[in-house]
């Protein structure tokens, strides 16, 4: 913690530009796995061939995909917020996909009785009754998207991951720890307040 | 307000896959402000039947009309906003309050803030449900009598002149049971409304029908009042149904009725 | 909610791309050694100073890396020496005179890449193999020709890079024959010298202004064949960047004669073994320039 007590603004900064990137990306993957997982709910074989698609880029060890992504958008944030994204999709649509599949079939129902279009009926009555698993799948996300984002640190971004990186060159165990610590404590705070969200979208 | 008139012409419907109609040749005309209930076991094609009305079955052969307006020529999602639509399970929107859900329809035909307002208010009266008291609530707060009573009233808040009913009344236990059926046939009556009603249950069938329309295997045994069915079933299947051969049970359904009536439990 | 989630998706796609677009900032980049850094950061510092934004991209990795980079666009600017790019990236023939190598990688660079090299400095971080006295006065090693024979007694305790580049282990081998080591290890940049000073290594592979070569304990072999150039150190900047902010040449020109053997060795060490960080350091110094 000597680090932190000696560099407060620039350990502040890092994790600005850390929250930035993760919550960026998860809004960006959150507006491409709801389709997927709208999909995957409505045609379950298309679904798990999806799914399992995902979930096996999901195993993909992050640095491998990270390369390659490089190789397309250069060094830099870029190559990072798309990993950020492509990681997302499996855990997010997923949850999309079970959030939808889960409601209630009455209301469902009762929707399209009542004279609500297909388009009425997601977003009126599905999704607001799947956000709570949704926002799981969000929490789920977050917290992976915090622990993956520090590689941004390796190809020239931004984020708590410099601190962690550029300590490992200097072999200055500080300046390591201090990024680590504070990695991780942002992932404990992000869990922590996407389980108050949770709670609160709870009909 | 006059009801719509409800007509059926060869109506078949089979569903994919399937071996045999869900629902086999059905022709009959339902008249402007009558209450008719389809009644049979499970299986039989009455809520299938009752779903063509708007589209939420979609026919495999034949036509229904609703005031002599083909429903395949129609808009599905409008015709819907145009017909009450209330189920067993009553499908309350858990996330938004008694108010809101009755207003469901009322928002989706565009109608101004204050009539909404208004008229989910007058819904709630009408179903018996205090205004002030109910209309904050969440569906989740409400017993089973008062979740199908706010179904009753999200079903005609946009004043629909047709209302289809499934098994609304199947959850809920006797003593409401009796209550709801009084007060539904008062509120219909009252307004109109041509209504719908499926049930497997023969006393409830007894009580509330203007003519009942007895199923079976997707055809249609027997319609009538349910005087004429007493009296003259036309098949033994029917006769068995409503056991009109038995003079008490007669009796109890007549007098069921006749209660209804006179406004008498 | 969904118009609040389509907002949030506006925003930050426009975010995305102003991010991507670069904006307005200068993006400078480093290799990966603590020199690298702590020169990026005097660059970066210095122009801040002069009132350009500037976006930190260090710790890039290799020569190899921080070339395609630049080329890319991915970095507007990055510290560079005059004798690796001789003899690792334009792979030209050795030459003694500091400012004849400068004139020809300038020009090659210009011409080659579209790339700029502003005005050099003092400090040379020429390569170098180091031993410690005991082995030197054991083997009796005080030039590099003296380890060129004794190499097959010899343990190598190096960094990957050596091992490939140009000016590495293959140019030694080719200009003074022999270099035949008993073994080669590789190690992280800076743990090689504890091989070394730990007894696991017999001679080591160096940077002239690494901060553990003060040591008392080792000595840096004489070139005695001028096999290594002189590497100085200069920013390379993209032609078109330069061209749209021609205020960093004045920033970056000004601090340059003030890069000076001792000043590097000072910084590197203040940085490797008093853990200080990089940005202080840049500041510190700069502060003296002033």
């Amino acid at each position: 913690m000597s680090y932190l007590a000696g560099h407060p603004l620039r350990v502040l900064a890092l994790t600005g530009q850390h929250v930035e990137l993760v919550a960026l990306s998860l809004a960006v993957a959150l507006l491409v796995a709801v389709p997927i997982g709208v999909a995957a709910a409505r045609r379950p074989r298309l679904g798990s061939w999806l799914l399992g698609g995902l979930a096996a880029i999901y195993t993909i060890p992050s640095l491998a995909l990270l390369a390659v992504f490089v190789q397309l958008f250069g060094l830099g944030n870029g190559a990072i917020f798309v990993a950020l994204v492509v990681y997302a999709q499996f855990m997010l649509a997923r949850n999309v996909a079970a959030g939808i599949r889960g409601v209630d079939a009455a209301q469902v129902d009762a929707a399209r009785g009542l004279g609500m279009s297909p388009a009425l009926v997601l977003a009126r009555v599905e999704l607001p009754l799947a956000l709570p698993v949704i926002v799981g799948g969000i929490r789920v996300a977050a917290v992976a998207s915090i622990a993956i984002a520090t590689l941004a640190g390796y190809v020239g971004g931004g984020g708590l991951g410099v601190l962690i990186f550029t300590g490992l060159t200097l072999h200055n165990d500080a300046m390591i720890v201090a990024g680590s610590v504070a990695a991780s404590l942002l992932a404990v705070a992000a869990d922590a307040l996407l389980r108050l969200a949770e709670r609160a979208v709870r009909v | 307000m006059s009801g719509a008139a409800i007509r059926f012409a060869d109506a078949s419907v089979r569903y994919p896959g399937a071996p045999d109609d869900a629902v086999r040749n059905v022709s009959v005309e339902i008249a402007s402000g009558e209450l008719v209930v389809l009644l049979g076991p499970s299986g039989c094609g009455k809520s299938t039947l009752l779903r063509t009305v708007n589209r939420l079955v979609a026919l495999s052969n034949g036509s229904v009309f609703v005031d002599e307006r083909d429903v395949a020529g129609a808009d599905a999602v409008q015709l819907r906003r145009e017909i009450g639509y209330a189920i067993q399970a009553v499908g309350l929107f858990a996330h938004m309050s008694v108010a809101e859900n009755v207003a469901v329809v009322p928002s989706l035909l565009g109608w101004p803030r204050e009539r909404i307002a208004a008229r989910v208010d007058e819904l709630l009266g009408m179903v018996g449900l205090a205004p002030a008291r109910y209309r904050a609530r969440r569906p989740r707060e409400l017993s089973g009598g008062e979740a199908q009573r706010v179904g009753v009233a999200r079903a005609l808040a946009a004043g629909p002149r047709a209302l289809l009913m499934d098994e609304p009344f199947g959850a809920v236990d006797a003593v409401v049971r009796a209550s709801l059926q009084r007060e539904l046939a008062k509120i219909v009556r009252g307004l109109g409304t041509t209504t719908i009603f499926v049930t497997h249950d023969v006393e409830e069938a007894m009580r509330l029908a203007d003519r009942i329309l007895v199923m079976r295997d997707g055809a249609i045994e027997q319609a009538g009042t349910p005087d004429r069915l007493l009296e003259t079933p036309a098949t033994p299947y029917v006769a068995e149904l409503l056991r009109a051969g038995d003079a008490v049970n007669r009796e109890y359904l007549l007098h069921a009725r006749a209660a209804m009536r006179n406004g008498e439990p | 909610m969904i118009t609040r989630a389509r907002a949030l998706a506006v925003l930050g796609s426009s975010a995305l791309l102003t991010a991507c677009g670069g904006g307005a900032r200068v993006r400078i980049g480093s290799k990966n050694f603590t020199e690298s850094i702590v020169i990026a950061e005097i660059y970066a510092q210095a122009l801040e100073r002069a009132g350009i934004a500037v976006e930190r991209r260090f710790n890039l990795g290799s020569t190899q890396i921080a070339m395609a980079a630049i080329e890319r666009g991915d970095i507007d600017c990055y510290p560079e020496y005059t004798g690796t790019a001789l003899l690792d990236v334009l792979h030209l023939p050795p030459q003694r005179d500091p400012q004849a190598i400068y004139r020809a990688v300038a020009a090659a660079y210009a011409s080659r890449y579209r790339l700029v090299w502003l005005q050099p400095s003092p400090m040379n971080d020429s390569q170098g193999l180091v031993t410690t006295k005991a082995v030197a006065a054991a083997q009796h090693l005080a030039t590099l020709s003296d380890a060129a024979k004794a190499a097959p007694r010899l343990r190598l305790a190096t960094i990957q890079e050596f091992l490939v580049r140009a000016d590495g282990l293959p140019g030694l081998q080719k200009a003074y024959g022999g270099f035949h080591f008993a073994s080669v290890r590789t190690y992280d940049i800076a743990l090689k010298y504890r091989a070394l000073l730990q007894g696991n290594a017999d001679v080591a592979s160096a940077f002239t202004t690494d901060g553990a070569i003060e040591s008392d304990e080792l000595v840096v072999l004489r070139d005695d064949r001028h096999f290594w150039p002189a590497y100085n150190v200069a920013p390379v900047v993209r032609a078109s960047t330069l061209a749209a902010r021609p205020a960093m040449r004045a920033a970056l020109d000004a601090i340059a004669p003030a890069i000076t053997d001792r000043a590097a060795q000072r910084m590197n060490a203040a940085v490797e073994s008093g853990k200080m960080d990089p940005s202080d350091v840049a500041a510190a110094f700069l502060a003296e320039v002033r």
